[in-house]
Protein backbone atom coordinates (compact mmCIF):
# COMPACT_ATOMS: atom_id res chain seq x y z
CA UNK A 1 0.00 0.00 0.00
CA UNK A 2 2.36 2.34 1.12
CA UNK A 3 4.90 1.31 -2.18
CA UNK A 4 1.40 2.41 -4.34
CA UNK A 5 1.53 5.49 -2.52
CA UNK A 6 4.53 6.88 -2.80
CA UNK A 7 4.60 5.29 -6.73
CA UNK A 8 1.33 7.71 -7.21
CA UNK A 9 2.87 10.76 -5.51
CA UNK A 10 6.36 10.25 -7.51
CA UNK A 11 4.52 9.94 -10.19
CA UNK A 12 2.28 13.51 -10.08
CA UNK A 13 5.33 15.08 -8.75
CA UNK A 14 7.32 14.47 -12.09
CA UNK A 15 4.73 14.90 -14.22
CA UNK A 16 3.78 18.33 -13.02
CA UNK A 17 7.56 18.94 -13.16
CA UNK A 18 7.59 18.16 -16.79
CA UNK A 19 4.47 19.82 -17.28
CA UNK A 20 5.14 22.99 -15.59
CA UNK A 21 9.17 23.11 -17.12
CA UNK A 22 7.83 21.48 -20.55
CA UNK A 23 5.48 24.60 -21.03
CA UNK A 24 8.10 26.98 -20.37
CA UNK A 25 10.20 26.23 -23.05
CA UNK A 26 7.80 24.34 -25.05
CA UNK A 27 7.56 26.08 -28.88
CA UNK A 28 4.17 27.70 -29.64
CA UNK A 29 2.45 27.13 -32.65
CA UNK A 30 1.78 30.29 -34.56
CA UNK A 31 -1.06 29.12 -36.20
CA UNK A 32 -2.96 28.46 -33.16
CA UNK A 33 -2.05 31.85 -31.95
CA UNK A 34 -3.42 33.73 -34.69
CA UNK A 35 -6.18 31.17 -34.65
CA UNK A 36 -8.56 33.92 -32.68
CA UNK A 37 -7.44 37.11 -34.46
CA UNK A 38 -10.29 38.61 -37.72
CA UNK A 39 -9.81 36.46 -40.70
CA UNK A 40 -10.50 38.87 -42.82
CA UNK A 41 -7.64 41.48 -40.83
CA UNK A 42 -4.40 42.12 -42.00
CA UNK A 43 -2.68 42.64 -38.95
CA UNK A 44 -2.75 38.34 -38.63
CA UNK A 45 0.43 39.14 -41.44
CA UNK A 46 2.10 40.12 -38.38
CA UNK A 47 4.55 37.34 -38.54
CA UNK A 48 5.96 37.00 -34.49
CA UNK A 49 7.28 33.90 -35.17
CA UNK A 50 9.20 34.53 -38.09
CA UNK A 51 12.90 34.78 -39.16
CA UNK A 52 14.51 38.47 -39.77
CA UNK A 53 14.54 37.84 -43.48
CA UNK A 54 10.82 36.96 -42.99
CA UNK A 55 10.37 39.97 -41.23
CA UNK A 56 12.01 42.38 -43.89
CA UNK A 57 10.01 40.47 -46.42
CA UNK A 58 6.92 42.15 -44.96
CA UNK A 59 7.96 45.60 -46.43
CA UNK A 60 8.98 44.22 -49.66
CA UNK A 61 7.15 45.40 -52.74
CA UNK A 62 4.80 41.97 -53.40
CA UNK A 63 4.29 41.35 -49.58
CA UNK A 64 2.90 44.93 -49.34
CA UNK A 65 0.88 44.78 -52.29
CA UNK A 66 -0.62 41.62 -50.48
CA UNK A 67 -1.78 43.01 -47.89
CA UNK A 68 -3.31 46.09 -49.99
CA UNK A 69 -5.29 43.71 -52.49
CA UNK A 70 -6.34 41.71 -49.32
CA UNK A 71 -7.68 45.04 -47.66
CA UNK A 72 -9.44 45.84 -51.16
CA UNK A 73 -10.92 42.47 -51.10
CA UNK A 74 -12.73 42.94 -47.62
CA UNK A 75 -13.69 46.25 -48.71
CA UNK A 76 -15.22 45.56 -52.04
CA UNK A 77 -16.57 42.25 -50.06
CA UNK A 78 -18.41 44.21 -47.48
CA UNK A 79 -19.66 47.11 -50.29
CA UNK A 80 -21.01 44.17 -51.93
CA UNK A 81 -23.02 42.43 -48.84
CA UNK A 82 -24.12 45.95 -48.50
CA UNK A 83 -25.65 46.75 -51.48
CA UNK A 84 -27.66 43.15 -51.58
CA UNK A 85 -28.57 43.43 -48.03
CA UNK A 86 -30.22 47.01 -48.74
CA UNK A 87 -31.36 45.96 -52.09
CA UNK A 88 -30.38 49.66 -53.28
CA UNK A 89 -27.52 50.42 -55.45
CA UNK A 90 -26.13 48.52 -58.52
CA UNK A 91 -24.65 45.27 -57.26
CA UNK A 92 -23.77 44.16 -60.45
CA UNK A 93 -20.59 46.53 -60.56
CA UNK A 94 -20.26 45.89 -56.92
CA UNK A 95 -19.93 42.37 -57.40
CA UNK A 96 -17.55 43.13 -60.33
CA UNK A 97 -15.45 45.23 -58.42
CA UNK A 98 -14.98 42.45 -55.81
CA UNK A 99 -14.22 40.04 -58.49
CA UNK A 100 -11.90 42.16 -59.81
CA UNK A 101 -10.18 42.62 -56.26
CA UNK A 102 -10.25 38.72 -56.08
CA UNK A 103 -8.39 38.51 -59.18
CA UNK A 104 -5.82 40.93 -57.67
CA UNK A 105 -5.50 38.91 -54.76
CA UNK A 106 -4.53 35.66 -56.77
CA UNK A 107 -2.01 37.72 -58.55
CA UNK A 108 -0.26 39.08 -55.40
CA UNK A 109 -0.76 35.74 -53.70
CA UNK A 110 0.76 33.83 -56.08
CA UNK A 111 3.99 36.29 -56.39
CA UNK A 112 4.14 36.36 -52.59
CA UNK A 113 4.68 32.53 -52.82
CA UNK A 114 7.27 32.86 -55.18
CA UNK A 115 9.43 34.79 -53.23
CA UNK A 116 9.57 33.07 -49.73
CA UNK A 117 11.14 29.76 -49.31
CA UNK A 118 8.39 26.61 -48.33
CA UNK A 119 7.47 26.59 -44.59
CA UNK A 120 7.31 30.37 -44.15
CA UNK A 121 4.54 31.03 -45.94
CA UNK A 122 2.49 29.58 -43.32
CA UNK A 123 4.17 32.06 -40.63
CA UNK A 124 3.37 34.56 -43.09
CA UNK A 125 -0.11 33.88 -44.32
CA UNK A 126 -2.96 33.11 -41.72
CA UNK A 127 -3.61 29.27 -42.62
CA UNK A 128 -7.31 29.70 -42.99
CA UNK A 129 -7.35 32.72 -45.41
CA UNK A 130 -4.46 30.93 -47.24
CA UNK A 131 -6.51 28.00 -47.90
CA UNK A 132 -9.41 30.25 -48.84
CA UNK A 133 -7.08 31.72 -51.48
CA UNK A 134 -6.43 28.61 -52.55
CA UNK A 135 -9.63 27.16 -53.35
CA UNK A 136 -10.32 30.47 -54.90
CA UNK A 137 -7.26 29.64 -57.19
CA UNK A 138 -8.75 25.71 -57.80
CA UNK A 139 -11.35 27.86 -60.07
CA UNK A 140 -13.91 25.14 -59.44
CA UNK A 141 -15.76 22.78 -57.02
CA UNK A 142 -16.04 25.24 -53.94
CA UNK A 143 -17.22 28.13 -53.16
CA UNK A 144 -14.97 30.97 -51.75
CA UNK A 145 -15.19 30.86 -48.13
CA UNK A 146 -16.42 34.57 -47.78
CA UNK A 147 -18.67 34.27 -50.87
CA UNK A 148 -20.11 31.45 -48.26
CA UNK A 149 -21.34 34.07 -46.31
CA UNK A 150 -23.39 35.92 -48.97
CA UNK A 151 -25.96 33.27 -48.93
CA UNK A 152 -28.14 33.37 -52.18
CA UNK A 153 -24.92 35.46 -53.83
CA UNK A 154 -22.37 33.19 -53.10
CA UNK A 155 -23.28 31.14 -56.43
CA UNK A 156 -22.80 34.29 -58.96
CA UNK A 157 -19.32 34.91 -56.88
CA UNK A 158 -17.77 31.60 -57.76
CA UNK A 159 -14.63 32.25 -59.54
CA UNK B 1 4.54 20.97 14.18
CA UNK B 2 2.71 18.70 12.18
CA UNK B 3 2.71 20.37 8.94
CA UNK B 4 6.55 19.84 9.48
CA UNK B 5 6.36 15.87 10.15
CA UNK B 6 3.43 15.76 6.96
CA UNK B 7 6.30 17.51 4.82
CA UNK B 8 8.90 15.12 6.39
CA UNK B 9 6.85 11.77 5.57
CA UNK B 10 5.76 13.15 2.08
CA UNK B 11 9.63 13.87 0.67
CA UNK B 12 10.27 10.21 2.29
CA UNK B 13 7.25 9.00 -0.05
CA UNK B 14 8.68 10.77 -2.94
CA UNK B 15 12.43 9.23 -2.45
CA UNK B 16 11.04 5.74 -1.83
CA UNK B 17 9.32 5.61 -4.80
CA UNK B 18 11.71 7.56 -7.04
CA UNK B 19 14.31 4.90 -5.91
CA UNK B 20 11.77 2.40 -6.57
CA UNK B 21 11.42 3.63 -10.44
CA UNK B 22 14.88 4.65 -11.14
CA UNK B 23 16.65 1.68 -9.65
CA UNK B 24 15.53 -0.70 -12.63
CA UNK B 25 17.18 1.79 -15.27
CA UNK B 26 20.37 2.89 -12.90
CA UNK B 27 21.15 -1.18 -11.97
CA UNK B 28 19.69 -2.55 -9.79
CA UNK B 29 20.69 -5.86 -8.31
CA UNK B 30 19.51 -8.59 -11.07
CA UNK B 31 17.35 -10.45 -9.24
CA UNK B 32 15.52 -7.83 -7.88
CA UNK B 33 15.18 -6.54 -11.63
CA UNK B 34 14.23 -10.23 -13.01
CA UNK B 35 11.61 -10.71 -10.47
CA UNK B 36 10.45 -6.73 -11.37
CA UNK B 37 10.11 -8.03 -14.72
CA UNK B 38 8.49 -11.38 -14.23
CA UNK B 39 5.76 -9.91 -12.25
CA UNK B 40 4.76 -7.59 -14.88
CA UNK B 41 4.61 -10.27 -17.48
CA UNK B 42 2.27 -12.10 -15.38
CA UNK B 43 0.21 -9.32 -15.61
CA UNK B 44 0.79 -9.04 -19.40
CA UNK B 45 0.09 -12.77 -19.53
CA UNK B 46 -2.74 -12.88 -17.33
CA UNK B 47 -4.19 -9.56 -16.68
CA UNK B 48 -6.95 -8.67 -14.03
CA UNK B 49 -8.91 -6.17 -16.27
CA UNK B 50 -8.15 -5.43 -20.14
CA UNK B 51 -6.68 -1.92 -19.66
CA UNK B 52 -4.23 -3.36 -16.69
CA UNK B 53 -2.70 -5.48 -19.93
CA UNK B 54 -1.55 -1.82 -21.43
CA UNK B 55 -0.55 -0.52 -18.15
CA UNK B 56 1.75 -3.73 -17.33
CA UNK B 57 3.12 -3.44 -20.66
CA UNK B 58 4.01 0.37 -20.23
CA UNK B 59 5.50 -0.49 -17.00
CA UNK B 60 7.77 -2.91 -18.83
CA UNK B 61 9.17 -0.45 -21.45
CA UNK B 62 10.23 1.60 -18.24
CA UNK B 63 12.82 -0.97 -17.84
CA UNK B 64 14.28 -0.23 -21.39
CA UNK B 65 16.92 -2.28 -22.82
CA UNK B 66 16.99 -5.04 -19.77
CA UNK B 67 13.01 -6.13 -20.91
CA UNK B 68 14.16 -6.53 -24.46
CA UNK B 69 14.95 -10.34 -23.95
CA UNK B 70 11.48 -11.24 -22.25
CA UNK B 71 9.69 -8.65 -24.65
CA UNK B 72 11.26 -10.74 -27.81
CA UNK B 73 9.68 -13.79 -26.62
CA UNK B 74 6.32 -12.77 -25.87
CA UNK B 75 6.20 -11.94 -29.24
CA UNK B 76 6.54 -15.04 -30.25
CA UNK B 77 3.57 -15.91 -27.83
CA UNK B 78 0.00 -17.90 -29.82
CA UNK B 79 -2.04 -14.95 -27.75
CA UNK B 80 -2.05 -12.52 -29.99
CA UNK B 81 -2.74 -9.98 -26.91
CA UNK B 82 0.25 -10.28 -25.73
CA UNK B 83 1.98 -10.03 -28.94
CA UNK B 84 0.11 -6.63 -29.00
CA UNK B 85 1.20 -5.58 -25.35
CA UNK B 86 4.88 -6.45 -26.30
CA UNK B 87 5.10 -4.13 -29.58
CA UNK B 88 3.38 -1.51 -27.27
CA UNK B 89 6.29 -1.83 -25.08
CA UNK B 90 8.85 -1.82 -27.11
CA UNK B 91 7.24 1.16 -29.24
CA UNK B 92 6.98 3.09 -26.14
CA UNK B 93 11.11 2.08 -25.15
CA UNK B 94 12.20 4.22 -27.99
CA UNK B 95 15.87 3.69 -29.05
CA UNK B 96 16.96 0.83 -25.78
CA UNK B 97 14.34 -1.72 -28.37
CA UNK B 98 16.79 -1.67 -30.78
CA UNK B 99 18.00 -5.54 -30.08
CA UNK B 100 13.63 -6.38 -31.10
CA UNK B 101 14.23 -4.82 -34.31
CA UNK B 102 14.74 -7.62 -36.54
CA UNK B 103 12.13 -9.37 -34.64
CA UNK B 104 9.84 -6.67 -35.20
CA UNK B 105 10.85 -6.65 -38.53
CA UNK B 106 9.53 -10.02 -39.58
CA UNK B 107 6.35 -9.06 -38.17
CA UNK B 108 6.47 -5.71 -40.18
CA UNK B 109 7.04 -7.87 -43.25
CA UNK B 110 4.18 -10.68 -43.16
CA UNK B 111 0.93 -9.26 -44.49
CA UNK B 112 -0.94 -12.21 -42.96
CA UNK B 113 0.21 -11.12 -39.57
CA UNK B 114 -2.54 -9.49 -37.59
CA UNK B 115 0.43 -7.45 -35.57
CA UNK B 116 1.65 -5.87 -38.52
CA UNK B 117 0.57 -2.98 -37.85
CA UNK B 118 1.49 -2.48 -34.17
CA UNK B 119 5.06 -3.84 -35.63
CA UNK B 120 5.39 -0.80 -37.53
CA UNK B 121 4.49 1.25 -34.52
CA UNK B 122 7.21 -0.39 -32.39
CA UNK B 123 9.36 0.46 -35.11
CA UNK B 124 8.50 3.91 -35.14
CA UNK B 125 9.41 4.10 -31.71
CA UNK B 126 12.57 3.06 -31.92
CA UNK B 127 13.55 5.50 -34.38
CA UNK B 128 16.56 5.56 -35.51
CA UNK B 129 18.05 2.13 -34.43
CA UNK B 130 15.49 0.60 -36.35
CA UNK B 131 17.28 1.89 -39.88
CA UNK B 132 17.66 -1.79 -41.07
CA UNK B 133 13.84 -2.32 -41.41
CA UNK B 134 13.76 0.59 -43.86
CA UNK B 135 13.91 -1.89 -46.89
CA UNK B 136 10.55 -3.48 -45.53
CA UNK B 137 8.36 -0.35 -44.52
CA UNK B 138 9.17 1.23 -48.08
CA UNK B 139 7.25 -1.93 -49.60
CA UNK B 140 5.21 -0.94 -46.95
CA UNK B 141 4.77 2.53 -48.01
CA UNK B 142 3.80 1.47 -51.57
CA UNK B 143 1.21 -1.01 -50.42
CA UNK B 144 -2.38 -0.50 -50.91
CA UNK B 145 -3.02 -0.05 -47.32
CA UNK B 146 -3.71 3.76 -47.05
CA UNK B 147 -2.83 3.29 -43.19
CA UNK B 148 -0.35 1.07 -42.78
CA UNK B 149 1.43 3.16 -45.59
CA UNK B 150 1.19 6.28 -43.79
CA UNK B 151 2.52 4.82 -40.27
CA UNK B 152 5.14 3.37 -42.63
CA UNK B 153 5.99 6.72 -44.20
CA UNK B 154 6.23 8.67 -40.73
CA UNK B 155 8.44 5.93 -39.49
CA UNK B 156 10.95 6.31 -42.13
CA UNK B 157 11.07 9.71 -41.55
CA UNK B 158 12.81 8.74 -38.16
CA UNK B 159 15.31 6.87 -39.42
CA UNK B 160 18.81 7.20 -40.01
CA UNK B 161 21.07 7.60 -42.71
CA UNK B 162 20.79 4.17 -44.11
CA UNK B 163 17.32 4.65 -45.02
CA UNK B 164 18.33 7.27 -47.38
CA UNK B 165 17.76 4.87 -51.08
CA UNK B 166 14.56 4.02 -49.66
CA UNK B 167 13.49 7.70 -49.16
CA UNK B 168 15.02 8.45 -52.93
CA UNK B 169 12.45 5.29 -54.08
CA UNK B 170 9.49 7.04 -52.25
CA UNK B 171 10.11 10.13 -54.32
CA UNK B 172 8.50 8.35 -57.37
CA UNK B 173 5.20 7.41 -55.42
CA UNK B 174 2.09 8.32 -57.33
CA UNK B 175 1.03 10.21 -53.29
CA UNK B 176 2.26 13.63 -52.98
CA UNK B 177 2.27 13.29 -49.23
CA UNK B 178 4.25 10.11 -49.21
CA UNK B 179 6.66 12.17 -51.89
CA UNK B 180 6.81 15.25 -49.31
CA UNK B 181 7.22 12.88 -46.44
CA UNK B 182 10.15 11.91 -48.17
CA UNK B 183 11.85 14.97 -49.32
CA UNK B 184 11.25 15.81 -45.64
CA UNK B 185 13.06 13.28 -44.21
CA UNK B 186 15.75 13.17 -46.88
CA UNK B 187 16.33 16.66 -45.77
CA UNK B 188 16.79 16.28 -42.16
CA UNK B 189 19.50 13.71 -43.24
CA UNK B 190 21.28 16.37 -44.53
CA UNK B 191 24.82 15.66 -45.64
CA UNK B 192 24.80 12.15 -44.35
CA UNK B 193 21.99 10.85 -47.17
CA UNK B 194 24.92 9.66 -49.50
CA UNK B 195 23.54 8.98 -53.56
CA UNK B 196 20.33 10.73 -53.29
CA UNK B 197 21.10 13.91 -55.45
CA UNK B 198 20.02 12.51 -58.74
CA UNK B 199 16.72 11.59 -57.10
CA UNK B 200 16.64 14.98 -55.40
CA UNK B 201 17.16 16.86 -59.01
CA UNK B 202 14.38 14.73 -60.64
CA UNK B 203 12.11 15.86 -57.73
CA UNK B 204 12.49 19.35 -57.86
CA UNK B 205 10.15 19.48 -61.18
CA UNK B 206 7.52 17.48 -59.13
CA UNK B 207 3.98 18.75 -60.39
CA UNK B 208 3.62 19.22 -56.74
CA UNK B 209 5.08 22.77 -55.86
CA UNK B 210 5.68 21.53 -51.97
CA UNK B 211 7.30 18.40 -53.24
CA UNK B 212 9.82 20.13 -55.65
CA UNK B 213 10.67 22.75 -53.62
CA UNK B 214 11.38 20.93 -50.55
CA UNK B 215 13.51 18.64 -53.26
CA UNK B 216 15.28 21.70 -53.40
CA UNK B 217 16.14 22.18 -50.10
CA UNK B 218 16.86 18.89 -49.38
CA UNK B 219 19.69 19.43 -51.90
CA UNK B 220 21.20 22.24 -50.33
CA UNK B 221 20.42 20.40 -47.09
CA UNK B 222 23.55 18.13 -48.57
CA UNK B 223 25.61 21.32 -48.11
CA UNK B 224 28.87 20.99 -50.16
CA UNK B 225 27.89 17.62 -51.57
CA UNK B 226 25.42 19.39 -53.66
CA UNK B 227 26.91 22.78 -54.86
CA UNK B 228 27.74 22.22 -57.77
CA UNK B 229 24.60 20.28 -59.04
CA UNK B 230 22.68 23.08 -57.60
CA UNK B 231 25.08 25.57 -59.47
CA UNK B 232 24.87 23.87 -62.82
CA UNK B 233 20.31 24.03 -62.19
CA UNK B 234 21.23 27.68 -62.31
CA UNK B 235 21.74 27.21 -66.22
CA UNK B 236 18.64 25.06 -66.47
CA UNK B 237 16.05 25.47 -69.46
CA UNK B 238 13.74 24.84 -66.81
CA UNK B 239 12.50 28.13 -65.37
CA UNK B 240 11.01 26.34 -62.43
CA UNK B 241 13.63 24.53 -61.82
CA UNK B 242 16.40 27.61 -61.74
CA UNK B 243 14.14 29.32 -59.31
CA UNK B 244 13.87 25.68 -56.94
CA UNK B 245 17.74 26.47 -57.50
CA UNK B 246 18.54 29.71 -56.60
CA UNK B 247 15.82 29.68 -54.00
CA UNK B 248 17.75 26.73 -52.61
CA UNK B 249 20.69 28.09 -52.65
CA UNK B 250 20.17 31.32 -50.73
CA UNK B 251 18.88 29.17 -47.62
CA UNK B 252 22.52 27.26 -47.28
CA UNK B 253 25.32 29.88 -46.51
CA UNK B 254 27.31 27.08 -47.51
CA UNK B 255 26.28 26.74 -50.81
CA UNK B 256 26.41 30.05 -51.63
CA UNK B 257 30.23 30.75 -51.47
CA UNK B 258 30.42 28.26 -54.27
CA UNK B 259 27.98 29.11 -56.40
CA UNK B 260 28.73 32.88 -56.29
CA UNK B 261 30.32 33.24 -59.70
CA UNK B 262 26.74 31.30 -61.01
CA UNK B 263 24.40 33.82 -58.90
CA UNK B 264 25.73 36.59 -60.22
CA UNK B 265 25.11 35.84 -63.75
CA UNK B 266 21.67 34.59 -62.25
CA UNK B 267 20.85 38.05 -61.50
CA UNK B 268 20.74 38.75 -65.37
CA UNK B 269 18.26 36.03 -66.03
CA UNK B 270 15.11 36.86 -68.29
CA UNK B 271 12.97 35.11 -65.06
CA UNK B 272 12.56 38.12 -62.18
CA UNK B 273 11.77 35.32 -59.59
CA UNK B 274 15.25 33.89 -60.28
CA UNK B 275 16.76 37.13 -60.04
CA UNK B 276 15.21 37.88 -57.03
CA UNK B 277 16.63 34.43 -55.01
CA UNK B 278 20.24 35.21 -56.80
CA UNK B 279 19.84 38.72 -55.48
CA UNK B 280 18.15 37.39 -52.08
CA UNK B 281 21.39 34.87 -51.56
CA UNK B 282 24.01 37.06 -52.56
CA UNK B 283 23.36 38.90 -49.27
CA UNK B 284 25.15 35.95 -47.38
CA UNK B 285 26.99 37.78 -45.00
CA UNK B 286 31.15 37.86 -45.53
CA UNK B 287 30.53 36.02 -48.83
CA UNK B 288 30.63 39.36 -51.25
CA UNK B 289 33.42 39.63 -53.90
CA UNK B 290 33.93 42.88 -55.78
CA UNK B 291 32.33 41.23 -58.65
CA UNK B 292 29.38 40.37 -56.78
CA UNK B 293 29.15 43.96 -55.44
CA UNK B 294 29.05 45.32 -58.73
CA UNK B 295 26.33 42.77 -59.80
CA UNK B 296 24.24 43.99 -56.85
CA UNK B 297 24.29 47.54 -57.67
CA UNK B 298 23.41 46.65 -61.66
CA UNK B 299 20.70 44.97 -60.13
CA UNK B 300 19.13 47.76 -58.71
CA UNK B 301 18.51 48.97 -62.10
CA UNK B 302 16.03 45.79 -62.33
CA UNK B 303 13.42 46.39 -63.96
CA UNK B 304 11.05 43.95 -61.32
CA UNK B 305 10.56 46.44 -58.11
CA UNK B 306 11.12 43.09 -55.94
CA UNK B 307 14.64 42.70 -57.55
CA UNK B 308 15.41 46.45 -56.79
CA UNK B 309 14.25 46.30 -53.20
CA UNK B 310 15.68 43.03 -52.49
CA UNK B 311 19.44 43.99 -54.00
CA UNK B 312 20.02 46.76 -51.90
CA UNK B 313 19.09 44.45 -48.61
CA UNK B 314 21.55 42.28 -49.76
CA UNK B 315 24.48 45.51 -50.35
CA UNK B 316 23.41 46.81 -47.22
CA UNK B 317 24.02 43.11 -45.81
CA UNK B 318 27.36 42.72 -47.10
CA UNK B 319 28.31 45.83 -46.20
CA UNK B 320 28.64 47.51 -49.72
CA UNK B 321 26.33 50.83 -48.85
CA UNK B 322 29.37 53.05 -49.30
CA UNK B 323 30.19 51.32 -53.19
CA UNK B 324 26.26 51.24 -54.21
CA UNK B 325 25.73 55.18 -52.57
CA UNK B 326 25.41 56.30 -55.80
CA UNK B 327 22.58 53.97 -56.92
CA UNK B 328 21.09 53.93 -54.00
CA UNK B 329 20.66 57.47 -53.80
CA UNK B 330 18.94 57.00 -57.17
CA UNK B 331 16.46 54.70 -55.74
CA UNK B 332 15.20 57.05 -53.58
CA UNK B 333 13.40 58.88 -56.20
CA UNK B 334 11.92 54.84 -57.52
CA UNK B 335 8.21 54.63 -58.64
CA UNK B 336 7.82 52.13 -56.22
CA UNK B 337 7.27 53.41 -52.74
CA UNK B 338 8.45 49.88 -50.94
CA UNK B 339 11.84 50.51 -52.55
CA UNK B 340 12.23 53.95 -52.08
CA UNK B 341 11.58 53.12 -48.34
CA UNK B 342 13.93 50.69 -48.41
CA UNK B 343 16.76 52.90 -49.99
CA UNK B 344 16.08 55.65 -47.05
CA UNK B 345 16.05 52.99 -44.43
CA UNK B 346 19.33 51.93 -45.62
CA UNK B 347 21.35 55.03 -46.58
CA UNK B 348 20.03 56.42 -43.07
CA UNK B 349 21.94 53.46 -41.46
CA UNK B 350 24.78 54.05 -42.96
CA UNK B 351 27.83 54.87 -40.32
CA UNK B 352 28.91 58.77 -40.69
CA UNK B 353 32.07 59.33 -42.48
Amino acid sequence: MLKHCAQTICVVVILGGALYFGQAGAPTNPAAEVASEDFFNPSWAVARHANDSLVEFMQSPSYVEFTDALTQVNHTREKLMQTAASGAGDSEAAAQEYRAAVQRLQAALERVKERVAPGELSMLVHDSAYQARMEMNDGEGSVPPFAWELGPHAQELTP
Amino acid sequence: MKMRNAIVVGISWVALAASSVVMPALGASPNLLADSIAEIVERIRFPQELPDRVRAAEDLATFGEAAVPVLRELLQSDDPSVRDAACLSLGRMGPQGQDAVADLTQIAGNSKDPLQEMAVYALRGIGEPATPAASVLGELVFGENARLSALAMQTLGKMGPGAAPVLARLLEHSDPEIRLGAVCALERLGPTAAGVAPALVRAMSDTDRSVGESAALALAAQKMNSAETLTDLLDHDSVTTRRRAAMAISQETAVVEQSAPALSDALEDPDSVVRYWAARALGAPNKATPHTIQNLIMALNDQDADVRWQAAASLARVNAVDEAKASLSKLLQDPNPMVRAQAERILSQRPAG
